[in-house]
């Protein structure tokens, strides 16, 4: 049996603004924590402030990272709500008008 | 300048609050994060269930998204265990600094005796390069252990500075969306430590446990109230759909479904929080108790039953929650009809405290179960009030007498027979009562100090004389609009 193939764009579209957002916020937050890393360096100087810097880099990079796949599923969200309305409106406009 | 004086000279200079001023930019996200994880959560849970989209390509997303919530849950747990050493990074880091800065100072201050010669055990060690700066002339022993915890506070720092890091997840790359072995359920710790238990998953596992362990989960206070009603759900479906299943629960689950299909035919929310049918108790919600921004309970009296009586209550808890919206309609509301414990079924009974007792412990739970489960996620816990009726209020009394705070910020006790101390042993910061002049149970004093007196301390709702013992609900009656104010924050106290 072939499988059901159901989809909501405008649902689809709204959790793909939601995604949008959460990685906005996170990437900022990343931004945040990797631009501290100078100012921690020169807090301790030496070995510690590196690793302390190092430390703060490394949380802003897996911040960034997180960012960006959630910003990859709200782009695949809205691709895919995109494309079945393209779809429908192909389909529709080989059938004309009503 | 010896090797070890430029140490400890390093470490007096450090920037101690640059330091913590960097590493609160790293607390705040790791304090935002937990409300980041919910609210992703929330879309891959949405897109898993399949509502919005469906087939082979949805299935493709569902992995991509189960993997996110995996990698978030992952980064949470990560983050958390490296802002624990880093908090003591920074508790050594100002040890070393003081302890230093003291060290130069007692070796380098003009006009000290000429210290003791310690006898240098190793050439090698920190300690003989301290030993040897404070050889020098104005040393003292003082000096040296300054100089000493110095040093050790800073080789800390830096220890604590690589387990900070080590805490960390790598970067997030494809990779499975779970474990190999499936989630234990937390084997006890109470609601809090299950809300952490619950919360430290990613969806996939959530699900996965909500699938394998429906009855567990469904009455597992600290477990949020969404997970709850679906595991509840589930159990519904198997007690009526199940041939094999005790006639007696079938009929009871059945009127559980029209509650919840009566509520959602109006558009609105029904969440089912508890379902235990062999224990006879019954919790259901009218709006969405992990994101409202007031709850409130109704705790129902005696001969109360699920079959019998589920569906009057859950209308007070209705009409409840549309006076408390009507009194700030910018607030979410929720409330739930909480037939969560077994009400005494006969006056013999309802006489004694035994059912209250037993009521107690589980109406505590929930109340911290709920607290718990929002707090987990990264969000504040509601507004909450706990509206008990009739022997009701001495299942809120015996609860107030529990260990720890009753997690509640308002009580309303209504028709009460009687409080064993007064209100401000209730543990809640509000505390309100309706006794109407033609209720027989609010003069009775069974169970203590009548509520309406004015030694027990509490305010007085207001209530008219047809009221009697039954009608404090009444949409018509005056006391139902201000228990909706009362919900809401909104009535004076």
């Amino acid at each position: 049996m072939a499988p059901r193939i159901t989809v909501r764009p405008d649902e689809l579209a709204a959790l793909a603004a939601e995604l949008d957002g959460l990685a906005d916020a996170l990437a900022a937050d990343g931004d945040r924590c990797r631009a501290a890393a100078g100012a921690l360096v020169d807090a301790l100087g030496g070995r510690e402030g590196a690793v302390v810097g190092g430390l703060a880099d490394r949380w802003g990079t897996l911040a960034a990272a997180l960012a960006d796949g959630t910003g990859l599923a709200a782009g695949t969200l809205r691709a895919v709500a995109a494309a079945y309305r393209d779809v429908d409106a192909a389909l529709a406009g080989r059938m004309g008008a009503p | 300048m010896t090797e070890a004086e430029a140490r400890l000279r390093a470490v007096a200079g450090w920037d101690v609050p640059a330091l913590r001023g960097g590493l609160a930019i790293l607390g705040g996200l790791d304090d935002s994060f937990p409300s980041w994880r919910a609210r992703l959560d929330t879309v891959v849970r949405t897109v898993v269930d399949g509502g919005s989209w469906s087939g082979p390509a949805a299935a493709q997303a569902r992995e991509l998204l189960l993997r996110l919530s995996t990698t978030a849950a992952a980064l949470d747990a990560g983050l958390a265990g490296s802002r624990v050493e880093f908090t003591r990074l920074t508790q050594e880091a100002v040890v070393a600094t003081d302890r230093a800065a003291t060290a130069l100072a007692l070796a380098l201050a003009p006009g000290l005796p000429v210290p003791p010669g310690p006898a240098l055990d190793d050439a090698d060690t920190l300690g003989a390069a301290v030993d040897r700066l404070v050889l020098g002339p104005g040393a003292t022993p003082a000096a040296v252990a300054a100089a000493r915890e110095a040093l050790a506070a800073a080789e800390a720092v830096g220890s604590a500075g690589g387990r900070a890091t080590d805490a960390l997840p790598a970067v997030p790359s494809p990779g499975p969306t779970g474990r190999d072995a499936a989630p234990e359920l937390p084997g006890g710790g109470g609601p809090v430590a299950v809300a952490r238990w619950w919360a430290a998953m990613p969806v996939a596992e959530q699900l996965f446990v909500l699938s394998t362990s429906p009855a567990e989960l469904g009455a597992l206070d600290g477990v949020p109230a969404w997970a709850r009603d679906r595991a509840n759900r589930a159990l519904l479906r198997r007690a009526i759909e199940d041939p094999r299943a005790d006639d007696g629960l079938r009929a009871v689950a059945r009127v559980v479904a029209e509650v919840l299909a009566d509520e959602e035919s109006r558009g609105r929310t029904a969440q089912l929080h508890l379902l235990d049918l062999a224990g006879n108790r019954v919790a259901v919600a009218f709006g969405g108790l992990d994101a409202a921004d007031v709850v409130a309970l109704v705790v129902p009296g005696m001969t109360i039953t699920p079959a019998d009586d589920l569906a009057g209550v859950a209308g007070d808890a209705r009409d409840l929650a549309d006076a408390a919206r009507r009194a700030d309609p910018a607030l979410a509301v929720a409330t739930v009809a909480w037939l969560g414990y077994r009400a005494p079924q006969s006056l013999y009974s309802a006489t004694n405290r035994r059912a209250a007792t037993t009521g107690a412990a589980a109406l505590d739970a929930t109340l911290t179960g709920l607290a718990a489960a929002r707090t987990a996620a990264g969000a504040p816990p509601a507004r909450t009030t706990v509206v008990g009726h009739s022997y009701g209020t001495v299942v809120i009394d015996e609860a107030a007498d529990r260990p720890g705070r009753l997690a509640a910020d308002a009580l309303v006790l209504l028709g009460s027979p009687g409080m064993e101390d007064d209100a401000a042993a209730l543990e809640a910061a509000e505390v309100y009562d309706a006794a109407s002049p033609a209720d027989p149970i609010s003069w009775s004093g069974w169970f203590g100090t009548e509520t309406w007196a004015g030694r027990f301390g509490s305010t007085g709702l207001p209530v008219d004389a047809g009221t009697g013992h039954s009608g404090y609900f009444d949409p018509d009656r005056p006391t139902l609009g201000a228990m909706g104010e009362v919900v809401v924050g909104l009535h004076p106290g």
